[in-house]
C-alpha cells in the first residue's frame, strides 16, 4: 500500500482547541451579558419606588398626625405596600449576591422593622392622645361652666391658668410643668370628695397626665419614623450597586475583548481547517484522477474484478466480461464461483481464502470457465481492502490471461513428456538451482584465483628445467642420457603449455584477462605460424597452407598475441586430429554488411580445415565449454587438456568475435573464428599492384597440388592477374610450344618433390636456352638445396612458404634476381643462427633468483658475453653506475621486474635519469613472469625496450642480442 | 376677675375649638374623606373555579383529624362567619382561649388572629388545621385525605401548576375568604350620600361615635383592625376579680409593653357578632359600649347615649351574598 504523505486527520489537540475555543466563547458570552441593563433598570427603578414609598408613608404619617386624615388605613397600606414592595424588589433583583449589598439590606431591613414598630406605637399612643386632648377641653369648659357659677372663688382661677397651660402645652406641643399639677391638686383636696368638681378635676388630672405621658411620646415616635434612615439606605444600596455595576460592565469589558479575541482566533481556525479541507479536496480529486487513470490503465491490461467478504461480485471490467463470456449485469451480485472450474481441488480455493479472509495477498494461477464452457487460465492477485481493525470488507482480483502460455506449457510437455509439476514446486527448484548455480559460480572462481596464483608459481621452476635441460642437451652426453633429457626437455615445454593455458582459463574466468589494441602486420603472424606448425604437420606428413587474401590491409590494429593463439590452438587441433591429408588456413575479408558502417573497422575470417576425423553433432555443442574433448575417449587417444577451445572461444568472445565449427563425423572439421580488426590510418597498407605490374599477363602455374595451385590462383584473381594453369602431366615439349611465341613469362612451379621441381626448372631452363623467352620462375619449395648447375638458379625466385601475399606480389615484380643471391643470404642468417659470437660483450643482469640467474648466465655465456649480475634495482642501478666511472659501459642490460628492494621498473627509471652517464642510450630488456601487454606497456613506459618472458627462450634471447649489439 | 379671665382665654378657647371641632365634627357635606370610616369595596372575583374551590375547602371536614370539623364548623358563614360562643370549641369539644372572630371582611384587617400573629389569611388558614384544639390535623394527613378526591386532583391541577399541595389548599381557602365581604350596609349607603339611609337617631349616635372618641380607634375601612391597643388604656382593666391569664400580644413579642395589647376589631356587623372582647366575656353591645367608654375613654356614657350608639352600629351590618 503506497502510504500517502498528507494527513487526512486533523490531529486530536486541535479539535481540543476548537471545543476549548467554542467553550471559552461561550464563557465570556455570559460573563460580559451577566451585568446587563436591565438590571440595572430594575435596582434603580426599585429603588427609586421603594424612596417613593418611604416618602408616601412619611406623607400619610403627616396627613393622619395633622388630621388631615382621620384613619390610620392609608398609614398601614403606605407601610404594607413599602413593606411588600421591599420583599418583592429583593426577590427580583440579585442584589443578595453581593455581600455588602446584603449588610445594607439588613440595615435596610431593620430600619423597616423598627419603622413598623414606631408606627404601632404611634397609632395606639396617638388615639388615646387625641382622645385625651379632646377630653380635655371638654372637662375644661365643663369646669369653667362650673367655676363661674361659684361666686367669689378667686382661688380657682388658678385652675384657670393650669387649664391655660395645658392648653398651650398641647397646642404647642410643649412640655406641661408638674409644678402647676402639685398646685391644683393641692387646691382639690379641699373639696369633697365626691363633689362635682372634685370628679371634674380628677378627670382633668387622669387626662392631664395621659397627654403629659403620650404627647412626648407620640412625637418621639413621630420624629423615630422619619429619622429611621430608610431612605438613605436605599440611596446607600443604590450607589454601591453603582460601583458594583461600573467594576462589572468593565469586567464584562474585558470578557467582551476575551471574547473577540477567541472569536477571531476561532474564526481563524475554522478558515485553516476550510483552507485545509479545500487543499484536501485537491489533493483527493488528483488521487482520484490518478487512480482513474491508474484503473483505466489496469482494466487495459488485466482481468479485474471486485468482491465483497463473501466473494459476491461487485465490480467487473471489460476484460472480465469479454473473457468470461458473460455480461456486466449477469455478473454483478452473483459470487465468484460463477467462473469456477473444477479443475483445482478444494484445499487450493481453501488456502486462498484462509489468505485473504487474514488479510495478506494471494498470487496464483487458475483456471476458469467462461460462460459457453470454455477453460481460460489466469494469473491472479487478489488483494484484500481491510478496514481500520485489519479486518478485509472487500477484495480486488487482478487478473492476467496465461491461457496462450499454458496451452504452450501444455504442448511442451507432452513433447517431453514432462510433468507438469505445481508451479510453486517448480519454483522452488529453480530457487534451489539458482542458489547452487551461484554457489558453484562462487567456487569456481575462487578456483580460478587459486589456479592463477598457483600457475604462476609454477612458472619459476619450469623456468628452471626448461633452462638447464637446454643447456644439458648442449654438452657432451651418450645416446642414453641425451635421450633421457630429450624427453626432459619435451615434457616440460609440453608441461609449460599446460600452464600457459590453466593461466589463460583461470585469467579468463577470473576476469583478468585483458585485449590489446596494438599495430600489428597479419603476415608477421603467419610467419610464426608457419614456423611453429610447420614442423608439427611435417612431422604428421600433413600439408599445411596458408591463405592471405592480398586485399586485407598489412598493418592492422588488434591483439595479435591472442590471435596467434588461437590460431595456433586451432591448427594444432586440426594437426592432432588429422591422421592424413592436408590443413588449410584462410584468412579472407568479411564483405562488409550494410548495418556494419563503421568505416575504420573491418571483420576478418579466419578458417583451418582439415581433412580429419571431424565431429559429430552432439561433440559440436559441447565442444567450446571448458575442460571438455569430443569425447573422452579422444582424451584417452590423442591426450591434451581440452581447455584449448574454451580459451580459444573465451578469446575471441573477448575480442568480440564468433567462433563456430562446420563438421562432419569423418570428413573434417572446419573452424572459424571471426574478428573486427581497426585499420590504421595508412590506408595504402593493403596489396596493389604497381601500375607496371598490370602489364602481367603470361603467366603459367604448373602443380602438382591442386591446393597449392588454388591458392596461387585466388592470389592472382584476387590481384587481377590474368594466368594460364597446367596440370603436372603436362610434357615439356607441349608446355613449350604453348608459350613459345610469348616474350614475357612467368612460370610458377610449385610440386611436392624437390627433385621433380628441379627436374622441371631444367627442363625449362633448356627451353629459355632455346629462346623460349621466361623471365622468372617461381618456385614453392627451397631447391637451392639440390646440386644443380649454376645456370639452374638465373631467373630463378624461391618463394618461401608460407605464400604471403606481399613478397608474392615482390617476387612477380623482381624481374632481374638470382636464386644464388637469395642463397647466399640466407645462408649468412642461418650461420649466424648458429654460431652467434658477440665477442664478449658487457652485459648486465639483473635478476633476484639465484636459479634463474645460473640458467640465464648459461644462455647467454653460450654467445660469448661478459655477464655481470646484479641481485636487486639497487645494485643495478649502483652498479651500472660504477661501471660507467670506470668508462666500461654496458651494452644491454637484462632486467628482472619482480625483486626485493627495488624493482625492475624503478631501477629503469633510476637509469634513464642517469643522464651523466647516458642511461638513456643503453638497451634495456625486461624479463617477466608476465606476457601480459599491460606488464607489457608498463615496461615500456618505464624506458625499457624490450620484453622477453619467462621461461626464457634461448631463441627469442639471440634475436635480441643481436637486435640490440649489431649496431 | 373672671370675666377678665375668660375674655382672656375666649380666643385660645376659639381656637381649641376650632382645632379640635377637625377632630370631631362630623360634616357629611365635606364628603368622606375627611370621615374616620369610608364603605367596604365591591366583591371581586377573578377565577370563580378558584373560589369555588376554596369554598368547597371552606367546608370540607377532612381538613380534620377525625373528618367532623371544618373551617365553617366555627366560622358559620350564615352566622355572620362566627360560632356565638365566648371562645371556640375544637375537635373532641375542647375550649379555645379566645373568641371566634368574623370570617367576613376578614381580608381587609391588617393582622389576623387577637393578637395579628399573622398578616395574610394564607397564613392564617393554615393555623386552625394544624392546631390540637381546632382541627388537629396535619398537612401529610390532609394531602392524603384530599388526594384520593378525584375532583380535588383535577380541580388543583387545573388552577395551579403545582396540583394539590399545602399551599395551595390555603391559597384557594384564603381567596375563597376574600370573597367574603359585607357592602352595602346602610352606613356604607350613608356615607356614599344616601342622607335617608339611616335615620336622625342613628346619625346622631355616629356623631357620639367619634365625640366620645371610638372613632379614634375604630376607624378605617372596618372601624377597627388597622392597628393595636391595650386593654385599659384609662383605667386599668385587669383587677383580681378578672382573668389576668391572656396577656395578647406579648404571647407572641415577649415585649412588656405589649402586654394585654390586642388588635382592635373591627366593628362591621358588629350587632351580629356577640359575645364581645377577646375572651366573649361581654354578651351585649350595651356592655361593650360601657366597658369601652370606661376602660379605654375615661368617660361614662350615658345610657341615651349608649342606645344611639348602638343604633349607629347596628347600620354597620352590611348584606351577606350568598
Amino acid at each position: 500500500m503506497k502510504q500517502n504523505n498528507i494527513e487526512r486527520r486533523l490531529p486530536f489537540y486541535y479539535w481540543l482547541v476548537i471545543l476549548t475555543c467554542i467553550a471559552l466563547v461561550f464563557f465570556f458570552f455570559i460573563q460580559s451579558q451577566s451585568n446587563n441593563n436591565s438590571e440595572l433598570k430594575k435596582i434603580s427603578s426599585g429603588i427609586t419606588e421603594l424612596i417613593n414609598l418611604n416618602s408616601q408613608l412619611s406623607d400619610a404619617l403627616v396627613q393622619n398626625y395633622s388630621g388631615l386624615i382621620n384613619h390610620y388605613d392609608e398609614l398601614v397600606d403606605s407601610f404594607d405596600l413599602l413593606e411588600r414592595k421591599s420583599g418583592e424588589f429583593i426577590y427580583n433583583t440579585k442584589l443578595l449576591n453581593y455581600t455588602e449589598l446584603e449588610l445594607l439590606w439588613q440595615d435596610y431591613q431593620q430600619a423597616l422593622s423598627s419603622k413598623q414598630q414606631s408606627l404601632e406605637h404611634y397609632k395606639s399612643h396617638y388615639a388615646i392622645l387625641k382622645n385625651s386632648q379632646a377630653y380635655f377641653f371638654l372637662v375644661s369648659y365643663q369646669l369653667e361652666a362650673y367655676i363661674t357659677k361659684i361666686p367669689d372663688r378667686t382661688d380657682l382661677e388658678i385652675i384657670f391658668h393650669f387649664i391655660n397651660h395645658v392648653n398651650k402645652a398641647i397646642i404647642f406641643h410643649l412640655k406641661i410643668n408638674p409644678e402647676n399639677i402639685i398646685k391644683v391638686e393641692q387646691l382639690s383636696k379641699q373639696f369633697p370628695q365626691d363633689a362635682e368638681i372634685s370628679i371634674l378635676l380628677e378627670n382633668l388630672f387622669t387626662h392631664t397626665n395621659i397627654i403629659m405621658a403620650l404627647q412626648a411620646e407620640v412625637n418621639e415616635m413621630i420624629s423615630l419614623t422619619h429619622r429611621t434612615k430608610t431612605k438613605e439606605l436605599l440611596d446607600e444600596i443604590f450607589q454601591q450597586y453603582l460601583r458594583i455595576y461600573e467594576q462589572e460592565d468593565q469586567k464584562a469589558v474585558y470578557y467582551k475583548m476575551a471574547m473577540l479575541i477567541v472569536a477571531i482566533f476561532l474564526a481563524l481556525a475554522i478558515l485553516f481547517s476550510f483552507y485545509r479541507q479545500n487543499k484536501i479536496l485537491n489533493k483527493l480529486s488528483d488521487t482520484i484522477d490518478a487512480l482513474d487513470f491508474q484503473q483505466f490503465a489496469l482494466n487495459q491490461h488485466a482481468i479485474v474484478s471486485e468482491t465483497d467478504v463473501r466473494g459476491d461480485i461487485t465490480y467487473v471490467n471489460d476484460k472480465f466480461c469479454k473473457i468470461s463470456g458473460y455480461s456486466e449485469q449477469e455478473l454483478i451480485g452473483k459470487n465468484h464461483r460463477i467462473i469456477k472450474s473444477d479443475e483445482h481441488s478444494d484445499s487450493i480455493f481453501k488456502n486462498l481464502w484462509r489468505t485473504i479472509a487474514n488479510g495478506r495477498v494471494w498470487h496464483g494461477q487458475v483456471k476458469n470457465r467462461a460462460k459457453n464452457g470454455r477453460y481460460y487460465w489466469v494469473n491472479a492477485t487478489i488483494v484484500p481492502f481491510l478496514n481500520k481493525k485489519g479486518k478485509p470488507f472487500r477484495y480486488i482480483s487482478i487478473r492476467t490471461d496465461i491461457t496462450q502460455q499454458k496451452d504452450n506449457e501444455a504442448q511442451l510437455a507432452e513433447k517431453n513428456q514432462f510433468m507438469l509439476e505445481d508451479i510453486s514446486i517448480r519454483k522452488e527448484t529453480e530457487q534451489a538451482l539458482q542458489l547452487a548455480r551461484q554457489k558453484a559460480e562462487e567456487h569456481s572462481r575462487q578456483k580460478s584465483d587459486f589456479l592463477s596464483n598457483m600457475s604462476h608459481e609454477l612458472r619459476t621452476p619450469m623456468n628452471a628445467i626448461i633452462g638447464l635441460s637446454y643447456l644439458t642437451l648442449e654438452t657432451d652426453l651418450n645416446e642414453l642420457q641425451h635421450n633421457y633429457i630429450e624427453k626432459i626437455y619435451s615434457s616440460s615445454k609440453v608441461l609449460l603449455d599446460l600452464i600457459n593455458d590453466i593461466l589463460d582459463v583461470s585469467k579468463i574466468e577470473a576476469g583478468k584477462l585483458n585485449i590489446e589494441k596494438v599495430e600489428f602486420k597479419i603476415e608477421t603472424i603467419i610467419k610464426q605460424l608457419f614456423h611453429v606448425t610447420q614442423i608439427k604437420a611435417v612431422e604428421k606428413d600433413l600439408t599445411l597452407h596458408y591463405y592471405l587474401c592480398p586485399a586485407i590491409p598489412k598493418v592492422l590494429i588488434g591483439d595479435s598475441l591472442r590471435i596467434t593463439q588461437v590460431l595456433t590452438n586451432l591448427i594444432y587441433n586440426a594437426i592432432k586430429f588429422t591422421p592424413s591429408g592436408h590443413i588449410m588456413v584462410n584468412i579472407t575479408q568479411l564483405e562488409q554488411t550494410q548495418s556494419d558502417t563503421n568505416p575504420e573497422q573491418i571483420y576478418l575470417k579466419f578458417e583451418v580445415c582439415d581433412t580429419g576425423i571431424g565431429l559429430s553433432r552432439k561433440q559440436q555443442e559441447k565442444l567450446f565449454s571448458a575442460f571438455t574433448q569430443a569425447d573422452t575417449s579422444t582424451t584417452r587417444e590423442y591426450g591434451g587438456t581440452g581447455l584449448g577451445l574454451s580459451i580459444s572461444k573465451n578469446l575471441v568472445t573477448l575480442m568480440q568475435g564468433e567462433i563456430g565449427v562446420f563438421s562432419k563425423k569423418g570428413e573434417g572439421s572446419q573452424f572459424y573464428f571471426t574478428l573486427p580488426l581497426i585499420l590504421t590510418d595508412a590506408k595504402s597498407s593493403a596489396n596493389e599492384i604497381s601500375p607496371e605490374g598490370q602489364y602481367l599477363k603470361n603467366i603459367f602455374i604448373i602443380d602438382d597440388s591442386k591446393i597449392h595451385n588454388q591458392l596461387i590462383q585466388r592470389m592472382l584473381e584476387t590481384l587481377g592477374i590474368q594466368y594460364q594453369s597446367f596440370d603436372r602431366s603436362i610434357s615439356t615439349a607441349n608446355l613449350a610450344q604453348i608459350i613459345s611465341d610469348k616474350t614475357e613469362i612467368i612460370c610458377i612451379i610449385n610440386s611436392h618433390t624437390l627433385l621433380d621441381n628441379a627436374k622441371l626448372l631444367l627442363q625449362l631452363k633448356q627451353l629459355h636456352e632455346n629462346k623460349v623467352p621466361f623471365s622468372l620462375i617461381l618456385t614453392a619449395y627451397d631447391i637451392t638445396r639440390i646440386n644443380l648447375p649454376e645456370l639452374a638458379y638465373q631467373s630463378v625466385v624461391v618463394l618461401d612458404d608460407p605464400l604471403l601475399p606481399s613478397s608474392f606480389i615482390k617476387s612477380l615484380l623482381q624481374k632481374q634476381s638470382s636464386a644464388k643471391d637469395e642463397l647466399a643470404k640466407k645462408d649468412k642468417v642461418s650461420k649466424k643462427r648458429v654460431k652467434a659470437d658477440f665477442n664478449q660483450a658487457q652485459i648486465l643482469l639483473v635478476e633476484d633468483n639465484k636459479v634463474n640467474q645460473m640458467v640465464a648466465s648459461a644462455l647467454l655465456k653460450r654467445f660469448n658475453l661478459d655477464i655481470s649480475i646484479a641481485n636487486n634495482g639497487q645494485e643495478a642501478v649502483e652498479l651500472f653506475a660504477s661501471q660507467s666511472r670506470d668508462n666500461k659501459h654496458y651494452q644491454i642490460i637484462f632486467m628482472d621486474i619482480q625483486m626485493p628492494v627495488m624493482d625492475g621498473i624503478e631501477a629503469t627509471k633510476a637509469i634513464r635519469q642517469d643522464q651523466v652517464n647516458h642511461g638513456n642510450n643503453i638497451p634495456i630488456v625486461a624479463l617477466t613472469a608476465h606476457a601480459l601487454a599491460e606488464e607489457r606497456e608498463r615496461c615500456v613506459s618505464a624506458g625499457m625496450n624490450a620484453h622477453l618472458t619467462k621461461p626464457i627462450d634461448p631463441d627469442a634471447l639471440l634475436s635480441a642480442l643481436t637486435q640490440y649489439l649489431d649496431h | 376677675m373672671v370675666i377678665v379671665q375668660l375674655i382672656k382665654i375666649t380666643p385660645i378657647m376659639v381656637f381649641c375649638l376650632i382645632v379640635s371641632n377637625s377632630y370631631v365634627s362630623a360634616s357629611t357635606e365635606t364628603g368622606f374623606n375627611k370621615e374616620p370610616v369610608y364603605p367596604i369595596p365591591d366583591i371581586k372575583i377573578n377565577n370563580p373555579a378558584e373560589v369555588k374551590l376554596g369554598r368547597k375547602l371552606f367546608h370540607d371536614v377532612r381538613l380534620s383529624a377525625n373528618n367532623t370539623f371544618s373551617c365553617a364548623s366555627c366560622h358559620l358563614l350564615a352566622n355572620m362567619g362566627v360560632d356565638s360562643l365566648p371562645v371556640a370549641i375544637g375537635i373532641n369539644g375542647l375550649k379555645g382561649v379566645r373568641n371566634t372572630p368574623t370570617v367576613y371582611n376578614s381580608s381587609l384587617s391588617f393582622r389576623q388572629f387577637w393578637d395579628g400573629r399573622v398578616k395574610t389569611l394564607e397564613e392564617q388558614a393554615r393555623g386552625p388545621i394544624n392546631n390540637p384544639v381546632e382541627m388537629a390535623s396535619n398537612w401529610q394527613e390532609v394531602l392524603t385525605k384530599l388526594g384520593k378526591d378525584p375532583w380535588y386532583q383535577q380541580q388543583f391541577r387545573i388552577i395551579y401548576p403545582a396540583g394539590l399541595t399545602a399551599a395551595n389548599i390555603t391559597k384557594a381557602i384564603a381567596v375563597f375568604e376574600r370573597t367574603l365581604l359585607t357592602p352595602d350596609s346602610p352606613f356604607d349607603q350613608y356615607l356614599k350620600g344616601d342622607n335617608s339611609a339611616i335615620n336622625a337617631e342613628t346619625r346622631e349616635g355616629y356623631y357620639l361615635f367619634k365625640s366620645y372618641g371610638c372613632a379614634s380607634c375604630h376607624q378605617g375601612v372596618l372601624l377597627g383592625g388597622n392597628m393595636y391597643e391595650k386593654l385599659g388604656v384609662v383605667k386599668k382593666y385587669y383587677t383580681s376579680e378578672r382573668n389576668d391569664s391572656d396577656y395578647g400580644r406579648f404571647e407572641q413579642s415577649g415585649i412588656n409593653e405589649h402586654k394585654h395589647e390586642f388588635k382592635v376589631p373591627g366593628l362591621r356587623n358588629v350587632a351580629l357578632t356577640a359575645p364581645y372582647l377577646h375572651n366573649g366575656s361581654v354578651p351585649t353591645l350595651e356592655d361593650a359600649i360601657i366597658i369601652m367608654g370606661k376602660y379605654q375613654l375615661g368617660r361614662h356614657i350615658p345610657e341615651q347615649d349608649v342606645k344611639k350608639i348602638i343604633l349607629f352600629l347596628k347600620s354597620l351590618t352590611g348584606k351577606i351574598k350568598p
